[in-house]
């Protein structure tokens, strides 16, 4: 599965960036901002060493992107220091999730990364507690639409988004990592269990578990427009959580008892084919059995790839099947056929409502 | 850093003959030069490319291979919002969420689509939501919210003699401390449209050919948009330390008066004026301080244009002389 990508391949050799043309770096660049990947390209290039060697133009755009970057981190952080402060006094077990845990364990993949907001999980009885809490301390509900509020509610995995009104970043408070609706949604108290307390006192997922997390996000959850993205954060993961080998012993078994396989699977596949990612042998050989039929793999092998990158193929008939073949699937996945149809016609008719 | 690009508007879009230019721009798309930024235009709709050249027409494009700051394209997003009942829609390639409008107020969505790439994806300037305009080595940043009255202002005197820097987005080099100029379509709403129009026309006989058609019913009221002055755009690379930052405000009921204010409120008038100070953190704190420093600082409250103009030049005259700024610290 080769692909004609200049992103994809920048992406796994930073050093080719020295010798692209204007054209190619037009194309390079569109496709790096749709997909949140301009910060990346920019550490690669200065990890490297390589940045002053790029056209004025393009170190200046980079330049935006590094305080972008910068300026998310910092405020992440900011957000949780806040966050730690209105739990204080309790010994509850908070999980950060996604970008913040990234950020607190110092990952690889952060460099250069935009987080727009703050992920946490909570156990699902606390919830109201939690909600409680951070009212309290000054955040409020930024969806007000009664719909909206009911659905997060009563079919969702989180509380409606929070956000303070002195920092506009949203935390996103959840009691699992699926909607409950979800075919897929999982005991994450098993997640809750393994989780490892961080210095400052939050807790992060297991390895197993983060990168777990990540895939399931991508490919059962619709996260449609930065598929490129979360399928490099994965290929650094794999990288840096698989040097230690007890990582490659968990990670099967793990997502046997998660019931993530076919997810993994196709981050697995995705990620060796497109990136060059070093998996074992015997982790390719034990995957293999929970991928998909032949049929199945085919089309969703035609719907990542259509969504992979934001502008491979134009915007023809090929992006737009695969964006809401994608999106429709991920919504599948969520909710059970009533739930979604209902949903799905309730959105529709909305976008007619000149106020929303 | 950025490099200024070295021609003088030889090669501006009015240089092209029609046919040629609305192939280009309705095709591919025009790279061109909009103050430090390289941006390809593509307008799939004609009425919008009229308008459009009604503003860009002498702004310099490029004519070989350019690394582009940003791409925006204005079409229809399928043949029925094409076609039949004609929809702009602006795509500007950094994920906007953008309500598509008629194409009869087309120029409005691409406007939009400008602001957007510039607000989102231009951090490595310093901007206020600001006017600002230059004269003779006098950088003037007039910070202000929206309704305030500050793009009639930048613009009013822009068409008196001042080098129109912007009338909404002022943009400060880190490096250079440098204003940067970044000249486009100043947009004016509702009753300022009148106001611009007389003022420019006791300039300009042929007035008219400045503006553009007011667009009724946007979110905004009716909007308007005037072409800066000629000068202006000559001089899209001419760049000046800032020196007087005034706060304009404008009351239909007051009498003109000039009110002081100290260094410590202008400092943070000018950080809660600038939509980017968090994302560059320290460098922002520092360079507003020192804008600060190095500026005579006041308010201004007025009742029309006129008296606004004379508000601002009088109290530039009374500190002509820019190196004895902060001497006087209220």
């Amino acid at each position: 599965m080769m692909v004609d990508n200049i992103l994809i391949d920048v992406l796994k050799k930073p050093e080719i960036m020295e010798g692209l043309s204007r054209e190619q770096w037009n194309t390079c660049l569109r496709e790096a901002k749709m997909s949140g990947l301009a910060g990346r390209l920019s550490y690669d290039a200065r990890d490297i060493g390589i940045i002053e060697k790029l056209p004025a133009k393009v170190q200046d755009i980079f330049s935006s992107y590094d305080y972008n970057s910068a300026s998310s981190t910092r405020k992440i952080k900011w957000e949780i220091n806040r966050v730690k402060r209105a739990l204080k006094g309790s010994d509850e077990k908070v999980v950060l999730l996604k970008g913040g845990a990234y950020i607190e364990k110092g990952m690889s993949c952060t460099v250069g990364r935009v987080s727009v907001d703050l992920d946490i999980l909570i156990a699902r009885n606390r919830i109201d507690w939690a909600e409680d809490i951070f009212l309290k301390a000054g955040w409020r509900h930024q969806v007000i639409n009664d719909y909206d509020q009911k659905f997060y509610r009563e079919y969702s995995h989180e509380l409606p988004p929070l956000v303070h009104p002195d920092r506009y970043i949203s935390i996103d408070v959840h009691h699992n990592i699926l909607p409950t609706t979800s075919k897929l949604c999982p005991d994450v108290t098993k997640m809750i269990e393994t989780s490892v307390k961080m210095e400052n006192g939050f807790y992060v997922f297991s390895n197993e578990d983060i990168i777990l997390h990540s895939i399931v996000h991508q490919f059962q959850d619709g996260e449609v427009r930065s598929s490129l993205r979360n399928l490099i954060e994965q290929h650094d993961m794999y990288k840096e959580f698989g040097k230690d080998e007890g990582f490659w012993q968990k990670l099967i078994p793990r997502a046997i008892e998660l019931g993530f396989t076919r997810a993994l699977y196709y981050s697995i596949h995705f990620a060796k084919n497109i990136f060059g990612t070093a998996i074992p042998d015997h982790i390719i050989a034990d995957i293999k059995p929970y991928g998909p039929n032949i049929i199945t793999g085919a089309i969703m092998k035609f719907m990542v790839m259509g969504v992979i990158s934001p502008n491979l193929g134009a915007k023809g008939i090929a992006r737009w099947a695969s964006m809401n073949g994608l999106y429709i699937r991920s919504h599948w996945l969520r909710m059970p056929p009533v739930l979604l149809a209902r949903h799905l016609t309730i959105k529709f008719f909305r976008k007619f409502q000149a106020d929303d | 850093m950025p490099v200024a690009s070295r021609f003088h508007n030889e090669n501006k879009l009015v240089k092209l003959n029609d046919s040629e230019l609305d192939k280009r721009l309705s095709g591919d798309g025009i790279a061109m030069e909009v103050g430090p930024f390289s941006v390809n235009v593509l307008i799939k709709f004609k009425n919008v490319r009229e308008d459009f050249l009604k503003i860009y027409r002498d702004f310099p494009f490029y004519d070989e291979p350019i690394v582009l700051d940003h791409s925006i394209s204005v079409f229809g997003r399928n043949l029925f919002r094409q076609y039949l009942r004609p929809q702009a829609f602006v795509e500007t390639e950094m994920n906007n969420d953008t309500i598509p409008l008629p194409a009869k107020i087309g120029m409005v969505s691409l406007e939009m689509g400008f602001n957007w790439q510039v607000a989102m994806g231009c951090k490595q300037y310093l901007m206020f939501h600001a006017g600002v305009v230059a004269r003779d080595g006098i950088g003037l940043i007039m910070p202000a919210m929206s309704g305030s009255g500050k793009s009639t202002l930048a613009a009013g005197l822009s068409f008196r003699g001042w080098q129109l820097h912007s009338d909404e987005f002022g943009l400060l080099d880190l490096d250079a401390g440098e204003l940067i100029p970044y000249p486009r379509a100043v947009s004016l709403k509702n009753q300022s449209i009148p106001v611009m129009k007389e003022w420019v026309s006791r300039e300009h006989d042929n007035y008219e050919d400045y503006f553009t058609p007011a667009y009724p019913g946007t979110p905004k009221g009716t909007i308007c948009y005037l072409r800066p002055p000629d000068q202006s755009i000559e001089e899209m690379h001419k760049r000046t330390k800032p020196n007087f930052v005034i706060l304009p405000i404008f009351d239909p009921n007051s009498e003109p008066k000039i009110r002081p204010i100290t260094k410590t409120m202008a400092f943070f008038r000018l950080v809660a004026s600038s939509a980017n100070y968090g994302d560059i953190g320290e460098r922002a704190f520092s360079s507003i301080a020192k804008i600060i420093e190095e500026s005579f600082v006041c308010e201004i409250i007025y009742p029309s244009l006129d008296t606004a103009v004379e508000l601002v030049e009088a109290f530039i005259a009374e500190h002509s002389d820019p190196k004895k700024a902060g001497q006087d610290d209220g």
